[in-house]
């Protein structure tokens, strides 16, 4: 299809709208409608918001122009230390539940795992648990006084793996992702393995009948066919790590030292307990912005092809 | 829905059948130990739980329960949150059909932005959309209205169902719509007759939405 110019697509798109007036009013018109009242609105107003100071009751706002910018970008060191616990949090969750999940998922297509309706449910039920109930059960769980993860450890032998899950400041962040990615695997895991119904049978016998084997089906055919499932999955997990907070709110606070402060809860700390929502505002346009440019970044790489059906 | 896709021997059957066991085995474990966990411990007494937080309960009552459920009126609690989950993601669903179906399969002129605009919805975190969200439910009247709560969970739901649901659309094969076009169908006959009962495996999986506790709930759950 030729590439058309700006003022193509414009008549181009007017033209469309004639020919499929159903399509365009409950598909375009409809998601762009919501999309402007629920979405652009506060967009709009939080870019407005970042330029000023507010305490959130005042009537007025003050003006202060680029200066939460410059706070964010050259005197805030809680912002970095968040930016990087995101990373670690994005490096976790992207690693563990979506690979799992695509294991997990092929593990039952073919057979392997047994009792397939039994391993979907318990896997995929955390995810429609609220995060709240989540962490509180984890807070149990985790505790280093009565928790029974601990008591499994030793029981086991492996006692010398027991550490402060929430108490050291240089693994906390971590426990807490490997939480938030053990009650998120049931979505890659189910995305996937419905993706994965949907690959044509003869594909997966021609390749046993050149003789590949588990590993192999996994990594050089499966894969390859659920690239659009993987696109899906990544920016879903993606967007989840970017905006993680009700872990962190129920669990530990940001403590200690700050080093489970993620953006999300950044946003909620400076707005809702220092009462600084210009400042929170600015945060958010950072986290709008990363989420951008990662989700950018993804579908460039991702969906490349994945587009063109 | 057929659960087997292929099947690859290798080694003993025996062998096979025992790896995968431990494999359900553990994966129960992990999956769902912590939640039995939490529910035995909540049907212990307080003496119970700190003599053996792992021991099986042996007196166990239910007054915890009550407790919560008076003190939080946990009852009221709990139909709405049920009302909010099931019509706002069911709203949210409807919302996403067209749409996805329009992105599937239609050559829409700039449809990449309008998908990149439906995406941004994914990723606002929830503090940032508080306020301004609280001005336009005030604008609209809607402050305070179950029907209000209702919209906003199907509007941020909306995105990630497009997302789900277009990946499906996309893998419905086109012969069957270009053959009912040459038949002389609207779109919106299309719609509903060819895609709707295809699509039901992933609207099923598109359905249960995760959030359904925005921040304007009462956080009196929590405590």
């Amino acid at each position: 299809m030729a590439h058309s110019s700006l003022a193509d697509e414009r008549t181009s798109f007017i033209s469309f709208a004639r020919n499929h007036k159903f399509v365009t009013l409950f598909g375009i018109l409809v998601p762009l409608a919501v999309f402007a009242v629920f979405v652009g609105y506060p967009i709009v107003f939080t870019v407005y918001l970042s330029f000023f100071d507010w305490n959130g009751m005042a009537p007025q706002k003050t003006f202060v122009g680029l200066q939460n910018y410059r706070y964010l970008l050259f005197s805030d060191k809680y912002f970095y230390t968040a930016l990087l616990n995101n990373v670690k949090w994005v490096g976790v969750t992207l690693f563990f539940p979506v690979l799992l999940g695509l294991i997990i998922a092929y593990g039952i297509r073919s057979r392997i795992i047994p009792a397939p309706a039994l391993i979907r449910t318990v896997i995929f039920f955390p995810v429609t648990m609220s995060l709240i109930s989540v962490g509180l059960m984890f807070l149990l769980i985790l505790n280093p006084l009565f928790g029974a993860f601990d008591t499994i450890l030793q029981s086991i032998g492996l006692g010398s793996l027991v550490m402060e899950w929430f108490g050291d400041h240089r693994i906390a962040l971590y426990t807490l992702a490997v939480v938030s990615g053990w009650a998120f695997t049931g979505m890659p895991m189910i995305l996937y393995f419905a993706g994965l119904g949907d690959v044509p049978k003869e594909t997966f016998d021609a390749a046993r009948i050149e003789g590949a084997g588990h590993f192999r089906m996994l990594t050089q055919v499966a894969v390859p066919q659920l690239r659009p499932v993987t696109a899906v999955v990544v920016m879903l997990t993606l967007f989840e790590s970017l905006r993680a907070f009700d872990l962190v709110a129920v669990m530990t606070k940001g403590a200690p030292f700050g080093s489970t402060n993620v953006l999300g809860y950044l946003v909620y700390l400076e707005s809702f307990w220092n009462s600084r929502f210009g400042y929170g505002a600015t945060l958010s346009v950072a986290i709008l912005v990363i989420s951008i440019l990662m989700a950018t970044f993804v579908m460039k790489k991702l969906m490349k092809g994945a587009f063109d059906v | 829905m057929s659960d087997v896709a292929f099947t690859v021997r290798q080694g003993s059957l025996a062998a096979g059948k025992l790896i995968g066991l431990m494999l359900l085995a553990a994966l129960v474990f992990v999956w769902l130990g912590p939640i039995i966990l939490v529910v035995m411990t909540s049907i212990k007494s307080n003496d119970a739980f700190l003599a053996g937080p792992f021991a099986l309960p042996t007196a166990p009552t239910l007054a915890p329960y009550v407790t919560v459920w008076n003190a939080l009126g946990f009852g009221r609690l709990l139909a709405n949150s049920f009302l909010y989950a099931t019509a706002g993601s069911a709203l949210a669903v409807i919302l996403a059909l067209v749409p996805s179906f329009a992105l599937s399969r239609f050559d829409v002129p700039g449809k990449k932005l309008v998908f990149g605009i439906i995406l941004t919805g994914l990723m606002l975190p929830q503090q940032t959309v508080l306020i301004p969200l609280y001005d336009t439910l005030r604008a609209l009247s809607l402050l305070d209205t179950r029907i209000g709560l209702i919209i906003v969970h199907a509007a941020y739901g909306m995105p990630a169902q497009i997302l789900i649901l277009r990946g499906f659309m996309t893998t419905i094969p086109r012969e069957i719509e270009k053959a009912a076009f040459l038949e002389g169908a609207t779109d919106f006959q299309v719609f509903w007759k060819v895609i709707q009962p295809a699509g039901r495996g992933p609207r099923d999986f598109a359905d249960p939405d995760r959030h359904s506790l925005p921040a304007l709930l009462p956080q009196t759950l929590v405590g």
